[in-house]
Order: structure tokens, then C-alpha cells, then sequence
């Protein structure tokens, strides 16, 4: 019988260490999960037991948004960036620090790191819950001396559904946010702001990775194809597994030919190799 | 015997227990004996993961090594690749998981190319499972692959609700009937029946496919069942219906075991909602020889391996120290 099995994901007993409510429904979860932690990359996800009895049953997937104290092989912590949309989540509100949480991962593949020229510019847009795996991604580039030039752009419908802002300027990234309604930065939705940003920078310079709503998704896939931008879409669908076993989470190829697993070959995926309709 | 003290609320039973002596959990014996025409299957503990919830294999080397499970039953192969269902091919309901996965897989020579190698490193006994459009089909896949190394035996789909040609077999106990003997006609491989729920009466159709020469009958495959936004007037799935897996559907499992082990004679294997060892004995009890364990493996994909140590505790502390002889002692009075 083999024995060898592959060290890469693990099912982690770990220790919550914070769960804090951010307001707007939305929550901060801090585990401690040792083994895990300093395997996370950006645009990985951990899957949650959320729940020890029937129901819900099956485990929630989450974008890490963090590993403290720093990314790589001193992290002890991991950092999820959630929002309370229905009876997962609203177990999850109930956590408390000090109790144990089974945890499953890290998932997925990391984000890419696309480099562009220094007159370039890497854009991260980030809506609603998508702004947790690039925080990850800009605490990685934080962390190279030869990172490319990169802006975050953040879209909520209004001011205080900005999550993460404050991170991200704690972080010292070059971050541009847009409101629906005008109570923050750019009036309007951050697609158009992108459009606008994209515009100062040179042709052929700009690259991005996106990670939001299913409507942002889709328009900034239009975006990245119309101006020929290499582009990284980040996507969530629902994961009962969440590591290939259970081909519930795909996506068609372009050509409609086959169907391809989410959660094994992404979560994120070059607008290219995206259908039309996903 | 051994249910005499579920009849008495006298704490001193325990001393009625079948071995009257301490039994320790290192003592249990979980092995199992199949008797399949190529000879028996020995196994040395009675569970296995379920079609389609497994994947083929390679999804699991990080959580445990596939061999440890009795045998590995992949994900349904048939002749021709499946691209399988639109999305989306999964939600959750209460206690349950619907799916309209649609059979995707690659294909017989896919199969054999890429993934039986990968299964036969795992060591343990690949259970192929098995579905087709037509007879020769079934026919031809397990025609091409009965005397690899490694294949124990063959589950025959008989039973998905996804696809309306597998679906026409398990409805009907003469389509069924048919189907298996067309089988067993091309191979002396050990075959499993795996039944549809979907039927007014599982246990004609166990015995349709003892009669035509299957070894074991494996049951249930998902049950039908709908999610839909009233909203919208769709359904919450790709296509309008689903099949439905997990705890929810546990009781009418143990039912159609129940009723299915009493209607045959050769060995069943209980499917159905199975999260926790304790139910793997309630399989046993109402007549249960192995047993598959699905969705729960999304859940717990590392599971067995406490499980084994679980269930050598659990009968212990019940004073047993074999498996087998729990099977069947189900009393309806
Ligand atoms: C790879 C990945 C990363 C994710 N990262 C985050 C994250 O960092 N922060 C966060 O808050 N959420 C994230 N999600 C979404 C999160 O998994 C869902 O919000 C959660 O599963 C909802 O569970 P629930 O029981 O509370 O709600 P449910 O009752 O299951 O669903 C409530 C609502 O949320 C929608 N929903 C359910 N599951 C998903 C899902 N998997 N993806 C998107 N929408 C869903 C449903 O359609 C429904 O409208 C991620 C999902 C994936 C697949
Ligand atoms: C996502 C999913 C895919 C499945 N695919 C198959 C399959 O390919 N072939 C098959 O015979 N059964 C398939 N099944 C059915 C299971 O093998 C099993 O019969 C059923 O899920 C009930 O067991 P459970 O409640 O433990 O999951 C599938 C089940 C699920 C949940
Ligand atoms: S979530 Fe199961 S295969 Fe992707």
C-alpha cells in the first residue's frame, strides 16, 4: 500500500484566536493553524467546518486574507475576511476565540504574480468579499524589493461597505476606491474607474487581477479582452469539496468543449480561458 | 443473543453480552468475506467510498493514503468521455447535498491510460464502476477491463438519475434483469448491482439482479429531488432536477437495505448518508455486509482512519469482537 501522501493540504485542528465583527455583516476571523499557515498563498482558500452537526453540512470556502505575523514560513496565523449572507456564515458569527475550528487547506492555486514594465501598472480591483485574496497578494508583493509598480481599486455601493480600505492603506499600497452612491472616492462602479486608471497608463503595460461580484467579474473580463489587458479573474462558486473530488464547481472553456474544475484549477483564471457566460 | 440486552433497562445486562468478557478494541475483528464468482473478496474492514464522491483517487492523497479504504470504487466511467451537466450542479438543502454532476468523466481509454495506473499504486482492489447508454456499453467497458491488474470486480450503474439511459435499467426489474445477465454473459468479474431508490419496489429489483447473476447488490444511489427559486420559477441547479445525497437521506437507505437484505440472499453494500461510524453499524445490523460512505467524504475526507479505531471501540464496548456477527441482527419485534 503507498503511504506517500502528498504533504500539500491538510485538515487542520486549530484554535480561533479572533472574531471580530467589522461591521455592515462583515467579520474578521483569526485562527491559529501552524501547519497551515506559512504553506498560504495569495488566492488560496481554506475550507470551514462550520458546523459539527448535519447542518449545514458541507464546509464553506473562504480566501485567506491574511497569515501573521508575516507570509511564508514564520506564519502561525491565518486571516479570513467574511460576510454574514446565510446559515454558514451566521454560525460562523458565532465563534468565539479559544475554541477549536477544523479547517481545510490551503485550496486552490496562488494568485500569479504578472509582472509589468516600471512605467507599467498592476491593477487589483477588488468588490465586496474579493478583497480578501488581493489583500493577501499585496502583503506578497509588500514583501518582494523588486514588486511591480501596483494599485488596488475598491468598489462598494457605499462608503461603509469599503472593507479592507483602511487595510490596504495600513499596508501602504497606492489604493483608489469607488462608491455607487458617491459618499467615497469616484461616484460610480469600479469597473469605470479602472477604465479610467487604465487609461494613463501606457498600451501594452497594464495587467490586473480581479476578484468581486458575479456582475463585476463579468464586466471587467469585457474590459481586459477589449483592451488586450493580460487579466486574472478570481472566482467563487459554490465548492462542496473544494479539491476536486466532487466536479460540482465548474466552469465551461471558452469553446463550450469540456468543463473544468474551479476550485482544483483556479480559483482565478486568465479572462482568456474564461466562457461567456460564467 | 446479542440484542438481548436492548430488552432489558437492567444496567447488570452487560454480563448477558455475547463474549461475557472484556473485549479490547484491538481484539475486534472488522474483516469481511464477499463471495464473488472469481473467488472472495477479503477484506479487512467493511468500507468503502461511494461512486463519484472519491473522485479517482488522487483528490484524496493528501488526506489519507486511498488504499486504506477495503476497495476504491471511482467516479462512473463510460465508454465515451461525458462533458457531464451546465452548471450550476450542486447546492445544498437541509441535512443533504442535491447534485446534476452528470456523470463527467473521460471515457473508457482515458481511464485506462491515465487513471488505473494511478489507482493500482494505492494498493487496494479497484471496484470499477460502470455506466452506459445501451447493454453494449456496459458490455464492452468491463470486456476491456475484467482482466486488468488490480480490477476486483465491476458496480454497474444501474441507477443514476442524472441521465435518462441509465435511469431506464434501474426503473424496470426485467431492463435490470437484462442488463446484469447481458454482463454476466462477458465476464465471470465480480459484479455489483448498484440500485436506484427511484422505484415503488428496490426489492424487485435486487432480486431481478441476483437472479441475473450479480454478486452484490450495492444500495442507494441518490434519490430524485428539486431545488428551485420560486422567484425566478427556476431551479437552483443547471438542469430542473437533481439527485439527492447525505444524512437526509439515511433513513430511507436503512429502510431499502433493510427490506432489500431480507429479499436476497447475496451480500448488500448500504449507501446513504452515512457521516459517523455508528451508522455504518446501523448498516450492519439491518443486514449490511460493506458499506459506502459519500458525501460525507467533502466533509471529512480524512475520516476513516478514526473510524476503524471507532469502530473497534464501539464494538467492544458492546461486548463484540467480530463485525460480521452484528450483521443482520436487526429484530423487528
Ligand atoms: C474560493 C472561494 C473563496 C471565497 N472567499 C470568500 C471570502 O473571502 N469571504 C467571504 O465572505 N466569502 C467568500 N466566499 C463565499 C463564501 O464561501 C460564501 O459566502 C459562503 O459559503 C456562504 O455560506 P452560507 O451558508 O452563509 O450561505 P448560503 O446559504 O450557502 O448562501 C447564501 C448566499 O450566498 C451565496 N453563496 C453560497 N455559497 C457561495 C459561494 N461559494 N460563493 C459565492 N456565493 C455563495 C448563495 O448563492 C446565497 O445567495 C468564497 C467562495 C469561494 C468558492
Ligand atoms: C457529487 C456526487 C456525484 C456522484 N456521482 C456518482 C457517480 O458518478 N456514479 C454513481 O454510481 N454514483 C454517484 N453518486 C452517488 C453516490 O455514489 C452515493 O450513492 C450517494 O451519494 C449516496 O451516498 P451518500 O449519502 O453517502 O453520499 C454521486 C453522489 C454525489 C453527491
Ligand atoms: S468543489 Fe468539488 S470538484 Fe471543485
Amino acid at each position: 500500500m503507498s503511504r506517500a501522501t502528498r504533504e500539500v493540504r491538510t485538515v487542520e485542528p486549530s484554535t480561533i484566536t479572533r472574531n471580530e465583527d467589522l461591521g455592515e455583516g462583515w467579520f474578521l476571523l483569526e485562527v491559529h493553524a501552524p501547519s497551515l499557515a506559512p504553506r498560504v498563498r495569495a488566492g488560496q482558500f481554506v475550507q470551514v467546518k462550520v458546523s459539527e452537526g448535519d447542518d449545514p453540512l458541507i464546509r464553506r470556502p473562504f480566501s485567506v486574507s491574511d497569515v501573521l505575523p508575516e507570509p511564508g514560513d514564520g506564519a502561525e496565523r491565518i486571516q479570513i475576511l467574511y460576510q454574514v449572507v446565510g446559515p454558514g456564515t451566521r454560525r460562523m458569527q458565532r465563534f468565539r476565540p479559544e475554541e477549536p475550528v477544523d479547517l481545510l487547506g490551503p485550496l486552490g492555486n496562488p494568485l500569479p504574480h504578472p509582472e509589468v514594465p516600471s512605467n507599467g501598472l498592476l491593477l487589483l480591483v477588488g468588490g465586496g468579499i474579493g478583497v480578501a485574496p488581493l489583500h493577501m497578494l499585496c502583503r506578497e508583493l509588500a514583501a518582494r524589493a523588486d514588486a511591480p509598480p501596483h494599485k488596488v481599486l475598491l468598489g462598494a455601493r457605499r462608503r461603509s461597505l469599503l472593507v479592507g480600505w483602511e487595510a490596504f492603506e495600513r499596508l501602504g499600497v497606492d489604493t483608489e476606491v469607488s462608491t455607487d452612491d458617491g459618499s467615497a472616492g469616484h461616484a460610480g462602479n469600479v469597473v469605470e474607474l479602472a477604465r479610467r486608471v487604465l487609461d494613463t497608463v501606457p498600451a501594452g503595460a497594464a495587467a490586473g487581477i480581479g476578484c468581486g461580484p458575479h456582475g463585476m467579474n463579468v464586466a471587467l473580463r469585457d474590459l481586459s479582452l477589449e483592451r488586450e489587458i493580460p487579466f486574472w479573474i478570481s472566482l467563487e462558486n459554490y465548492m462542496p469539496c473544494g479539491f476536486g473530488a466532487c466536479f460540482g464547481c465548474v466552469i465551461p472553456t471558452p469553446d463550450g468543449s469540456r468543463y473544468r474544475r474551479v476550485c482544483v484549477e483556479g480559483p482565478a483564471f486568465p479572462t482568456s480561458e474564461l466562457p461567456a457566460v460564467f | 443473543m446479542t440484542m438481548s440486552r436492548l430488552r432489558s433497562p437492567d444496567p447488570t445486562a452487560a454480563d448477558a453480552r455475547p463474549a461475557n468478557r472484556t473485549i479490547s478494541p484491538a481484539e475486534v475483528d472488522l474483516s469481511v468475506e464477499i463471495p464473488t464468482r472469481r473467488g472472495p473478496w477479503r477484506w479487512s474492514h467493511p468500507i468503502l467510498p461511494a461512486s463519484g464522491t472519491f473522485g479517482y483517487g488522487e483528490e484524496f492523497e493528501p488526506f489519507l493514503p486511498p488504499g486504506t479504504f477495503a476497495a476504491i470504487v471511482p467516479k462512473s466511467i463510460s465508454l465515451e468521455p461525458r462533458p457531464g451537466n451546465p452548471p450550476p450542479r450542486c447546492i445544498e438543502t437541509p441535512a443533504g447535498l442535491l447534485n446534476s454532476i452528470g456523470l463527467q468523466n473521460p471515457g473508457l481509454e482515458a481511464f485506462r491510460a491515465r487513471n488505473l495506473p494511478q489507482l493500482r499504486r494505492y494498493g487496494a482492489p479497484i471496484v470499477v464502476n460502470v455506466v452506459g447508454r445501451s447493454i453494449e456499453d456496459y458490455q464492452q467497458v468491463v470486456e476491456s477491463l475484467h482482466e486488468e491488474e488490480g480490477v476486483a470486480g465491476f458496480e454497474l450503474n444501474v441507477s443514476c438519475p442524472n441521465v435518462k439511459e441509465g435511469l431506464q435499467f434501474g426503473l424496470d426489474p426485467e431492463a435490470t434483469g437484462q442488463l446484469i445477465a447481458a454482463v454476466r454473459s462477458v465476464t465471470d468479474a465480480a459484479l455489483v448491482a448498484k440500485l436506484t431508490p427511484n422505484v415503488t419496489d428496490i426489492v424487485e429489483q435486487a432480486q431481478a439482479a441476483e437472479a441475473a447473476g450479480a454478486d452484490v447488490v450495492s444500495l442507494v444511489n441518490t434519490l430524485r429531488g428539486m431545488a428551485i427559486d420560486w422567484r425566478t420559477g427556476r431551479s437552483r441547479l443547471g438542469l430542473p432536477t437533481g439527485g439527492l445525497s447525505g444524512p437526509a437521506i439515511r433513513p430511507v437507505a436503512l429502510r431499502m437495505v433493510y427490506e432489500v437484505a431480507q429479499g436476497v440472499s447475496i451480500p448488500v453494500c448500504g449507501i446513504g448518508g452515512i457521516t459517523d461510524p455508528e451508522h455504518v453499524l446501523d448498516f450492519v445490523v439491518v443486514g449490511a455486509s460493506i458499506v459506502q460512505v459519500g458525501t460525507h467524504l467533502y466533509r471529512d475526507p480524512a475520516c476513516l482512519v478514526e473510524w476503524l479505531d471507532r469502530l473497534r471501540v464501539l464494538l467492544a464496548a458492546e461486548g463484540h469482537s467480530r463485525l460480521s456477527d452484528l450483521r443482520g441482527t436487526f429484530r423487528a419485534g
